[in-house]
């Protein structure tokens, strides 16, 4: 098959395309370009790009960059920047996929006449004998399976795709690399969203473009200030750093954040655990089947966060979230990933929270 | 596999590649050596400098051997100012379409004691000589590129040297050649310019050679100190083999200018009729005196960055323009100054044809380039 993998720079893709190469495929290597600013982290700098290059060299694969840092910056950097000026905190990585890997970069793919779009995400493509056959799995690895970030991808995306080092553990993805002398081998794991500079920090990326706002933080029971947050924009539901404990000596938990009157409300962990989670109705995607109405899910609420049992109980409209156990608060628009309780490695779909 | 990016760099040409193998395991003295081996690579270095100045109706010490286009360009932006005594503010004259190695190091000077007018180019990549005047006076330096490395657009530098010297006649004069060396009379197309630039590549001569040229007595700081070997001006060890390598490039170059001038013209206008034909791709410099081996296009409504992916699959090289170290496409200085609209840009794609260009390199890039553009609509 003619496969493009999108290489980042990064271990995971360089190994990717390795072991497509390996399995014979005729592989092209691609870098985006998506940050034109400064950065240093994940898939932006010139130095990873040149690791990509590097890279595909030693493989022996063709290898383009492609610039797609001013559609990366109006679908995930403004909604990023937008999103906290009215308390929302979207996902970018699962912006940036939705919007540019597997939307804009696959679509080039496809008319470049490639067969497969790869990358290096933790997560596989499993077969079941229904349709669709091809589904959304964990990856191998529990410590770093991204299948959450890749929820949102559609039945004729997941059938498009290549995810080869999804059934390897991080340490036999490091070893492989190891073994061919890739110069990415031991490069240490991307942290953090990848147009945010380590040194400065979302305070200091958001602080420059949103201007951060003081807030006062107010105890949801006695309705009394305890103090105030550095940047009101930044506090998140559920938020216990920085918060502080209550008079009683316990944690507080942020239950509120209002950015009309820049105040969050706190309270102790029972007042930040809820069991219902609201979704926006547009934003419930599926990975080819319908979601089970009225029936079971697990559900995950963050990248690395544990599997909830759920229940989706439908309302006129669509459905809402019912955990079978409290959860700490999730933040609006965070993106919600629905797995099959029958076979749990596999997505369902998502939705992003209300 | 038809190589149609000549304007980046062109291919070794064969008179040069035969002059310089043999004297890669012989000729290895330092030109300022007191001793036999050394005055071989002096002599060998010397008269690459007067064949070179003599092409450019230049005196032979007016030769500086540099690293290339960039290099030059770097040192007579800093060169000129350091050694032009005011004690007022410095004025750069250039145009908005210039090569980043000048805007960029005129730019830089910013910081400290110049101040950079970039005058604008009509549609065509061309600038108007009296307005380019009207700029210039009091000047310390003028830089007008002879002709455009994206458009291929000649500049009227007759016109302008005229103008610029009426208005302000302690004015430097500086072109960039770079691009029209290949295929323009260097003497005569820079009649009235004090100082030039020359790569040695784009001549089908060896990457890491190029040289400043100075026509007149205009006096220009040393820019690399540490020895001052070349002309006391630039320090460091000359290659004189890089330097011969120009030379005979050079030499090539103008012996067959004459016929490659004519053939590659009528190959690329062959070659920009069948593209207008077959994709509807239109000439952006269409009405300007352009360089015989530029094809600037663009594809309505395509994106350039998809098509030379799928161009380079098909075995065919062209580019986009400019490129930033990642090597991702950036959107381009020069189109944005012409005035072309962002979709246009957008789908923008430069083809250079070169002294090597052959009537099969064109016939197999139309076929690519139909079969391309289709498959992508």
């Amino acid at each position: 098959m003619e496969i493009a993998v999108a290489m980042s720079g990064g271990v995971d893709s360089s190994v990717a395309a390795a072991l497509l190469v390996e399995a014979g495929h005729t592989v092209t290597g691609v870098t985006l370009r998506l940050w034109g600013g400064t950065s240093d982290s994940g898939c932006c700098s010139a130095s990873d790009v040149d690791d990509a290059r590097r890279v595909a060299q030693q493989l022996g694969i063709a290898h383009h960059v492609f610039n797609l840092s001013e559609e990366f910056h109006d679908a995930v950097v403004q909604p990023y920047i937008d999103g906290h000026a009215v308390g929302r905190t979207p996902n970018p990585c699962i912006e940036c996929n939705r919007s540019i890997k597997f939307d804009l970069l696959l679509d080039r793919c496809r008319r470049l006449g490639f067969d497969r779009l790869a990358t290096g995400h933790h997560a596989r493509i499993v077969e079941r004998s229904s349709a669709p056959t091809l589904r959304l799995a964990r990856g191998a690895d529990p410590l770093k399976d991204q299948s959450y970030v890749l929820s949102m991808l559609p039945a004729s995306t997941i059938a498009a795709l290549s995810l080869p080092v999804g059934e390897m553990n991080k340490a036999e993805v490091r070893e492989h690399a190891v073994r061919l002398g890739l110069r990415t081998a031991m490069k240490p794991d991307s942290q953090d969203v990848c147009f945010i500079r380590s040194d400065e920090g979302r305070e200091g990326f958001l602080g420059s473009r949103l201007g951060l706002r003081e807030g006062t933080v107010i105890d949801q029971e006695t309705r009394t200030i305890v103090g105030t947050v550095p940047a009101v924009q930044l506090v998140t539901l559920g938020q216990r750093r920085g918060i502080g404990a209550g008079p009683d000596g316990e944690r507080r938990y942020v239950v509120g954040v209002d950015l009309a009157t820049d105040t969050v409300e706190v309270a102790p962990l029972e007042a930040a655990l809820s069991a219902t989670l609201h979704v926006v109705a547009t934003s419930v995607t599926t990975t080819g089947r319908p979601l089970p109405i009225d029936g079971k899910v697990i559900v995950q609420v963050s990248a690395h966060g544990r599997p909830l049992d759920a229940m989706l109980v439908g309302t006129p409209s669509g459905f809402f979230v019912q955990l079978a156990k409290p959860a700490r608060l999730v933040a609006s628009a965070q993106t919600l990933a629905f797995y099959d309780p029958l076979d749990p490695e596999v997505v369902l779909g998502s939705a992003i929270v209300q | 596999m038809p190589y149609l990016d000549h304007a980046a760099t062109t291919s070794v040409r064969p008179e040069v590649l035969a002059a310089v193998e043999p004297l890669l395991a012989t000729l290895y003295g330092n030109p300022s050596g007191g001793h036999a081996i050394g005055r071989e690579a002096r002599r060998v270095l010397d008269e690459a400098r007067e064949e070179i100045a003599d092409f450019c109706g230049a005196p032979a010490q007016g030769v500086m051997f540099t690293s290339g286009g960039t290099e030059a360009d770097n040192w007579v932006i800093n060169g000129v100012l350091d050694a032009s005594a005011t004690s007022e503010q410095h004025r750069i004259v250039t145009t908005n379409i210039e090569h980043k190695a000048i805007l960029e190091a005129a730019h830089k000077r910013e910081k400290w004691d110049a101040l950079v007018v970039e005058v604008g180019v009509d549609g065509l990549g061309r600038v108007d000589p009296h307005e380019m005047a009207d700029a210039s006076r009091g000047a310390t330096l003028v830089s007008v590129m002879a002709a455009n490395n994206e458009l291929g657009t000649i500049q009227d530098l007759r016109s302008i040297a005229t103008e610029v010297r009426r208005v302000s006649p302690g004015t430097v004069l500086h072109t960039d050649a770079v691009q029209a060396a290949p295929w323009l009379d260097l003497a005569e197309l820079t009649q009235g310019f004090d100082l030039l630039t020359l790569s040695s590549h784009k001549l089908g001569g060896l990457k890491g050679t190029g040289c400043l040229v100075s026509r007149t007595s205009v006096k220009v700081a040393p820019f690399l100190v540490g020895g001052g070997q070349e002309l006391g001006l630039r320090a460091g060890t000359q290659d004189a083999i890089g330097a011969m390598a120009m030379a005979v490039a050079l030499r090539t170059a103008v012996a067959e200018r004459d016929e490659a001038t004519s053939r590659i013209a009528m190959l690329r206008d062959r070659f920009l009729a069948e593209l207008a034909k077959s994709t509807g791709a239109t000439s952006t410099a269409q009405g300007a005196t352009v360089l015989p081996g530029h094809a600037h296009v663009v594809f309505p409504g395509m994106v350039a960055e998809e098509l030379l992916v799928a161009f380079d699959r098909a075995d065919l090289q062209a580019t986009a323009g400019s490129s930033c170290a990642s090597g991702a496409t950036e959107s381009s200085h020069v189109l944005r100054a012409i005035g072309l609209d962002r979709l246009a840009v957008r789908g923008a794609v430069r083809f250079t044809l070169g002294h090597a260009t052959t009537d099969l390199d064109i016939d197999e890039a139309c076929s690519i380039i139909g079969r391309v553009v289709a498959q992508l609509r």
